[in-house]
């Protein structure tokens, strides 16, 4: 990979390799200052929104019902939520979550189906769970899972930290979900895993501002499923392998890769804005008109392949 | 950008019937005239003719004096061909429209227009016009140079240690 100029830091939090890029100059005060808010609000957001922590705010929620109070930063998740369920026709779902730990998708990665699993449905969103005023409603104890969007308001929660330092230029990547920003918008180069040949690509994209978001099923799967799963139906869509969304905030950006495997496109362009490419078995692809990508085909040559942009 | 279809030259033949077999594929008994796109070379206008008759609205037609030069060792014309493929599904009869431009005896781009009426064949129309045009391939990452790479999360480590256990026992 070209190297890049500026200050990279790497570390692994939440389970996720990060990779903040910052190229706006800064005080190497200013930026140890901001890494360490950034590592708080990362701890702030796991502890808020992770099931798999005895300790969260989700798993407080899990206990009963009862009213809690919402996080402050909870609501445009919720609304996001909220519009791919009524799109979905409620195939997704926060309330996913108690699905999926009987499907052995738990904390203790059991990854082995319970056997309560036949039986249970997820409970209706908006009738077993409601919120107004800061205030979240549940009227039974409920699982609540922002698996398919929670990574993606994160690296904006964190692209706003850094934006708030000072800096025009940086990009925040939580392992393929990333977002970006330059001041005359230089494309950053960015490579589509090959979900069948993680050593691979099968195409560049040219993000010259936003996010970019992935996903795939391929890593995290077990029995018959993956971590993708229908709510009506129960299963994990299996002709889809991988997803990739353009958008402007990562939070729309990842929730809508997932949306993909369970909602057709057109129906989501009806409340959101993205650019898409989805890759299906046998390499077959479709994308909407302006992905910006380079996809490599049988009767690509290799003179087309460009030298890594490096963005200064 | 490279995502012009551009099959290997010579290849024209056997293109065009992959992409009239896809249109069969779609039709649940496709009747679609291959005839129509087939070659002759002596009597190419009017086989072009025949197509246009059969297609009203076909005015992007790049035929007639000023048509291009056929390549000399193509059987086909270059230009656009537009046809309109008529099938009939259990749910009753249907069309779908295939536009394929040629030069040198190669389809260079394609296009299906869905004309379906039935609400499964609409649906299965529209899902081969977004499907059957681009198939990819994986490229090693030697060879591209980027600055990123986008795929699926790492999987966090407690899940890859669980499977290994799983798998572990299910050898066991």
């Amino acid at each position: 990979m070209a190297s890049l100029l500026g200050r990279q830091f790497s570390f692994e939090a939440i389970g996720t390799q990060w990779t903040l890029d910052i190229w706006t100059n800064t005080e190497e005060s200013a930026l140890q200052e901001l890494l360490q808010s950034v590592h708080q609000r990362i701890e702030q957001f796991d502890q808020r929104y992770s099931r798999f922590r005895a300790d969260s705010w989700v798993s407080e929620v899990a206990a009963a019902a009862g009213s809690y109070a919402l996080p402050v930063d909870a609501e445009p998740l919720l609304h996001v939520y909220d519009e791919l369920f009524r799109l979905s026709d409620g195939s997704i779902t926060p309330l996913i979550g108690g699905l999926l730990e009987q499907a052995g998708y738990d904390a203790e990665y059991s990854l082995a189906e319970k056997s309560g699993f036949a039986e249970q449905i997820a409970p209706k969103w908006q009738q077993a769970v409601t919120y107004a005023d800061g205030q979240l409603q549940v009227s039974e104890p409920v699982v609540l899972d922002f698996g398919a969007a929670g990574k993606g308001y994160l690296v904006d929660q964190i692209s706003e930290l850094l934006e708030a330092a000072g800096i025009t230029q940086y990009c925040v990547d939580a392992s393929g979900d990333m977002r970006y920003r330059h001041p005359r918008q230089v494309p950053l180069r960015v490579g589509l895993e090959n979900p069948f040949a993680q050593q691979q690509v099968i195409g560049v994209v040219e993000l010259t501002e936003g996010s970019l978001c992935a996903s795939s099923g391929n890593r995290r799967r077990w029995g018959t499923h993956h971590h993708i799963m229908d709510a009506q139906t129960k299963r994990s869509p299996e002709d889809i392998a991988a997803t990739w969304v353009v958008a402007p905030r990562a939070l729309e950006a990842d929730a809508l890769a997932t949306a993909l495997y369970l909602v057709s496109p057109d129906i989501l362009e009806q409340a959101f804005s993205f650019e898409y490419l989805i890759l299906y078995d046998g390499y077959r692809v479709q994308r909407s008109d302006d992905f910006p990508v380079e996809l490599f085909t049988a009767s690509s040559r290799p003179h087309e392949t460009q030298k890594g942009e490096i963005p200064a | 950008m490279s995502e012009d279809i551009t099959p290997p030259n010579q290849s024209g033949n056997k293109t065009m019937g992959f992409v009239i077999l896809g249109v069969l594929a779609v039709a649940a008994i496709g009747v679609l005239a291959y005839d129509q796109l087939k070659p002759a070379a002596s009597t190419e206008m009017e086989q072009v003719e025949t197509v246009e008759a059969n297609q009203p609205s076909t005015a992007e037609q790049n035929m007639g004096a000023d048509a291009p030069e056929m390549a000399a060792d193509s059987k086909y014309q270059d230009g656009e061909y537009t046809v309109m493929g008529e099938y009939t599904s259990p749910g009753g009869p249907e069309e779908i429209e295939v536009t394929v431009q040629l030069e040198n005896g190669v389809i260079v781009d394609s296009e299906v227009v869905p004309q379906a009426t039935a609400p499964i064949s609409v649906k299965m129309q529209n899902d081969f016009e977004s499907g059957y045009e681009e198939q990819v391939i994986g490229k090693s990452l030697d060879e591209v140079q980027v600055s990123k790479v986008a795929g699926s999360s790492l999987t966090p480590k407690g899940f890859n240690d669980a499977l290994e256990k799983i798998k572990q026992e299910a050898r066991a």
